[in-house]
């Protein structure tokens, strides 16, 4: 009947920032924003088709960090102030813009929106993991893992053991609080070296995403370019290639979708707009101005000018751009059928938070998508790789080939003039930790807790955000903190571990602050 | 059943059920209909189709009531009540306004079709965690102390910074891209003096081809040396050529001329930058739902049979595929990357020592693999001969290839007579 399939995958991934020790962390907005503007937009569209028994077929990817956060009390509770004040907010708008019949429509639709969010924290108690995993277990939607705490493998390499771990905490994690263990993996950028699989299938990851290159320079040439996966010659974990195509209409900030000048201008917040009288409890206590999330403008074009923005039009637009999305992918599976004689899997991943945090309409641009392939046309069928490979397990053998999603492809984002120097260190820290571990086979408690929070530590260290936002030259004295002041922990556990004097009270504050992982055992590392 | 029985029916279906129904009756077009449009488009539907759609969706709808759908609604497994549906979305908006909600009450389940008493009690104890949840506030517990946020501010005030270098000796190569490879040491002031630093030597990085042997510190295949300078600590080192293992050594070149060695790193292979030569088509069957069959053995002929050469440390001459083009072999350009190597490399030396070359095997040799696709009935011939076509309607012909002059006839005839034809010559000539 269908020719082939569409694979849409979004990668929901967020670096580990909980900041008990402030009252108001503006990073942990990070957090608040995707919850508000992605996670739930999304979890209420996957309870939509799933009402609506629409048949379909997802990939998500949730991070270890991610699914931590979501299930922290301090996190949990802050989030809860932080959708009151954006109901309250949104309710002063009301008021302040009753005279104003456009931005009052505009007004509604923040305070309608907020409200349905926040009854649906409140219905779930707050548990994001648990709604996923009910969705999950509703077997439409795939929930796929990565690193730890999204470690940029390649450049770890050279330490097996600290690949392992990070492969290892990811899975561990991931059963703990989804109930199951993962079937697939999304590397981390997407990053992946010839050897790498062999650590996967030991943990029984049978699958994972590479960019385009990574499959159309695999060794030996693939047989159906990158339409189909590939077994890793030694380990027969599969390879899945982004396709190019799919992923420049929606990523492109001149061609793709998310610019299109009906669409909510993301630069344009009331956080910023309004007079710091009014807007000062909604913005950071220092005084300085934030995104509230508040945002009257559409893009309108590409001058300072902006027009008012209206959600109804964004819709049709969203829908309108869905069919174009879905017809285009009709005509690529036909083509590709005919040309390869057989059916085409299209993988088309992206961050998941570009739906909904940086592109207002994403969340409602997939909804259309996946009601419109299953009812409007027969030509293609949404997929997930892992019922994919179910329905598949006859595919070529070859060695996918060294590659990241990164600029240019490869390392250089994340080893450049800028954040080559971090990897010494961390290098230095994975050495040590594999030491420690494979020569204290230890039964005291106190020194086992020094061990788990080493482990912790450099876990955090090794988040590929931090090197990513020291390239991007944004917020790069936070990320450049984060690297060296979990280095600087680790480096003393290290040193009160050889030194035999372990301060416990210190120990328990780390253990207080850095909480990620609270079943880590050292020994992923020996 | 008649026409007004259909429509009340129709009328009874859940949206889900309806979206189904217009799916099995072949509608397409309808992803953005509200229940009614649905309703009136597939009586329309049906209308237009003629007695038996009729008869189908009868059929349809007479399954659907004998076996009623057993789905809940999402929102009624939750813990709390559900608050997805309008209804309940619009009356907590009106008691927002008004009133206020204090954050104890109770909404009221505006659906009320379930077990009222259970949910509310549910939802009331879910509304005290909540409570509890909002005004935990900071000060955290851990193993029974009470942590202040003045006490985790603090947790990093008498660490000391993090070291220039551990001075452990130590090197180490990474790449970059296909093109750049990354070199960091960290080598101390000792093993510096000891190695000449101060007796004339100068510091050398050496970055020695050792693809395909088992390197012994001196067989490379060939040397690029970039002199440093004693505070530099990382280099870039350019690629040399694709497809090959590199190892960085440092060390001290001495005014004799003599090379003082003080440390390795591990081999090296960039990543490709282009197209493998090799086509290679094997396939294998590997079930999802059973273990990889690798896991256990580290012998992959296990699993891929005879189909893959041995792998060892010498280069090897792959018994199947067929290399269709040149390996690629990069035009060393240092300015379009916007990078340029750390240092100066100068080309230390290929070996040419006849003793070593005369050891090492050389041999070449190439064979010819014809493939392609037509329609699975057509029939196939190569040379006048046929040739099985696969279930898809492709086909692979692997032939030998000596040196000479080789012409292909590949001849298609489709079921209704119709030939196609195209032809391939090669030429092959060994220097």
């Amino acid at each position: 009947m269908h020719k082939g399939y569409l694979a849409l995958v979004l990668h929901a991934h967020l670096p580990f920032v909980r900041h008990p020790e402030y009252s108001d962390f503006l990073e942990e907005d990070w957090l608040y924003e995707a919850i508000t503007e992605t996670y739930i937009p999304l979890l209420l569209m996957f309870e939509g088709l799933e009402n609506d028994g629409v048949p379909y077929k997802f990939t998500m990817s949730m991070t270890p960090p991610l699914l931590c956060m979501l299930s922290d009390d301090v996190l949990k509770s802050r989030y809860t102030k932080h959708i009151e004040k954006l109901v309250e907010l949104s309710e002063k708008e009301l008021i302040r813009t009753a005279n104003d019949g456009h931005m009052n429509y505009l007004a509604r639709h923040y305070n309608e929106n907020y409200i349905k969010f926040r009854d649906f924290w409140r219905r779930w108690n707050g548990d994001l993991v648990g709604a996923f995993r009910h969705i999950m277990e509703k077997g439409n939607l795939d929930i796929i893992t990565c690193g730890a705490t999204h470690g940029y493998l390649p450049l770890m390499k050279r330490n097996p053991e600290a690949v392992n771990a990070q492969i290892a905490m990811a899975v561990q994690t991931h059963k703990r609080l989804l109930g199951v263990e993962p079937t697939g993996i999304w590397l981390p950028e997407c990053a992946f070296y010839p050897g790498l699989d062999k650590i996967l299938a030991k943990h029984n990851i049978r699958y994972f995403i590479v960019d385009s290159h990574g499959i159309s320079f695999s060794h030996p040439r693939p047989r159906y370019k990158n339409y189909a996966p590939l077994y890793c010659e030694g380990s027969g974990v599969a390879a899945f290639g982004r396709d190019l195509e799919t992923s420049v209409q929606v990523w492109s900030k001149e061609s793709g979708y998310p610019g299109d000048p009906m669409y909510r201008e993301f630069y344009r917040d009331i956080g910023y707009d309004l007079p710091f009288e009014y807007i000062g409890p909604y913005v950071q206590p220092t005084g300085l101005r934030k995104n509230t999330g508040i945002k009257y403008h559409r893009i309108t074009g590409k001058s300072e000018h902006k027009e008012l923005y209206d959600p109804y039009w964004a819709h049709e637009r969203a829908a309108l751009h869905a069919g174009n999305f879905m017809h285009n992918r009709e005509k690529q599976v036909e083509y590709l059928n005919s040309e390869l004689g057989r059916k085409p899997i299209i993988l088309a991943p992206y961050d998941a938070e570009l739906y909904g945090h940086w592109w207002y309409e994403g969340p409602w641009f997939l909804n259309y998508l996946i009601r419109k392939v299953a009812f409007d046309q027969s030509t293609l069928s949404l997929m997930n790789m892992r019922e994919y490979l179910s329905n598949h397990p006859t595919q070529q053998v070859a060695m996918p080939a060294e590659s990241s999603w990164g600029n240019a492809g490869y390392h250089e984002f994340w080893l450049s003039d800028s954040n080559a120097w971090i990897y010494r260190h961390l290098h230095k820290a994975a050495d040590r930790m594999v030491e420690m571990a494979k020569s204290n086979s230890v039964t005291d408690p106190l020194r086992t807790r020094v061990l788990n929070q080493m482990g912790r530590e450099l876990l955090l260290a090794q988040a590929s955000d931090w090197a990513f936002i020291i390239r991007s030259d944004t917020m790069v004295e936070y990320a450049e903190r984060r690297t060296v002041n979990h280095l600087r922990r680790f480096t003393r556990l290290f040193n009160e571990l050889t030194s035999g004097s372990i301060s416990e009270d210190w120990l328990t504050k780390v253990e207080a602050l850095d909480n990620i992982f609270p079943d880590l055992d050292y020994h992923i590392y020996s | 059943m008649t026409r007004i029985d259909v429509n009340k029916e129709l009328e009874n279906m859940k949206k889900s059920e309806l979206l189904l129904l217009a799916k099995q009756i072949g509608m397409t077009g309808f992803s953005r209909f509200t229940k009614i449009e649905l309703v009136e488009n597939v009586i329309d539907f049906v209308k237009k189709g003629g007695e038996k759609l009729e008869a189908k969706l009868e059929e349809i709808i007479g399954k659907s009531k004998a076996a009623p759908t057993q789905k809940t609604r999402i929102t009624n497994v939750m813990p709390v009540a559900g608050a997805t549906s309008e209804t309940s979305d619009k009356s907590t908006k009106e008691k927002e306004l008004t009133a206020k909600i204090t954050t104890g009450s109770k909404l009221k389940d505006a659906r009320g079709n379930k077990e009222p008493d259970a949910i509310e009690d549910r939802e009331a104890s879910a509304r005290n965690e909540m409570e509890k949840l909002r005004y935990s506030g900071t000060p955290l517990h851990a193993r029974g102390q009470l942590i202040t946020p003045d006490q985790l501010r603090e947790i990093d005030d008498d660490l000391p910074d993090l070291p220039i270098g551990y001075g452990d000796n130590s090197i180490h190569l990474m790449p970059r891209d296909p093109r750049w490879l990354f070199c960091y040491w960290d080598i101390n002031e000792e093993t510096r003096s000891w190695n000449g630093k101060y007796s004339g030597g100068r510091i050398f990085l050496r970055l020695h081809d050792v693809t395909h042997i088992s390197f012994d510190g001196k067989n490379s295949w060939s040397i690029h040396q970039f002199e440093l300078n004693e505070d530099a600590r990382w280099w870039y080192l350019p690629v040399p050529s694709e497809g090959r293992h590199f190892i960085a050594e440092i060390g001290y070149v001495m005014p004799s001329g003599h090379w003082n060695s003080i440390g390795f790193t591990d081999p090296v292979v960039p990543p490709p930058g282009g197209q493998s030569p090799w086509v290679h088509d094997v396939f294998v069957t590997i079930p999802f739902d059973e273990p990889l069959p690798l896991v256990s053995s580290p012998d992959r002929i296990n699993w891929l049979g005879e189909n893959l050469p041995p792998r060892d440390s010498k280069p090897q001459i792959p018994r199947y595929g067929t290399p269709v083009e040149p390996t690629p072999y990069y035009a060393m350009n240092l300015t379009d990357s916007g990078t340029s190597p750390s240092g100066v490399s100068s080309w230390v030396h290929i070996h040419q020592n006849e003793e070593h070359v005369s050891t090492f095997p050389l041999r070449v040799d190439a064979d010819l693999r014809i493939f392609g696709g037509t329609i699975p009935d057509a029939r196939l011939e190569i040379n006048g001969k046929e040739v099985r076509l696969e279930k898809d309607g492709s086909f692979t012909l692997s032939l030998s290839f000596p040196d000479g002059f080789q012409r292909h006839i590949v001849t298609a005839t489709g079921p209704n007579g119709e030939k196609k034809t195209i032809t391939l010559t090669f030429q092959r000539h060994t220097s």
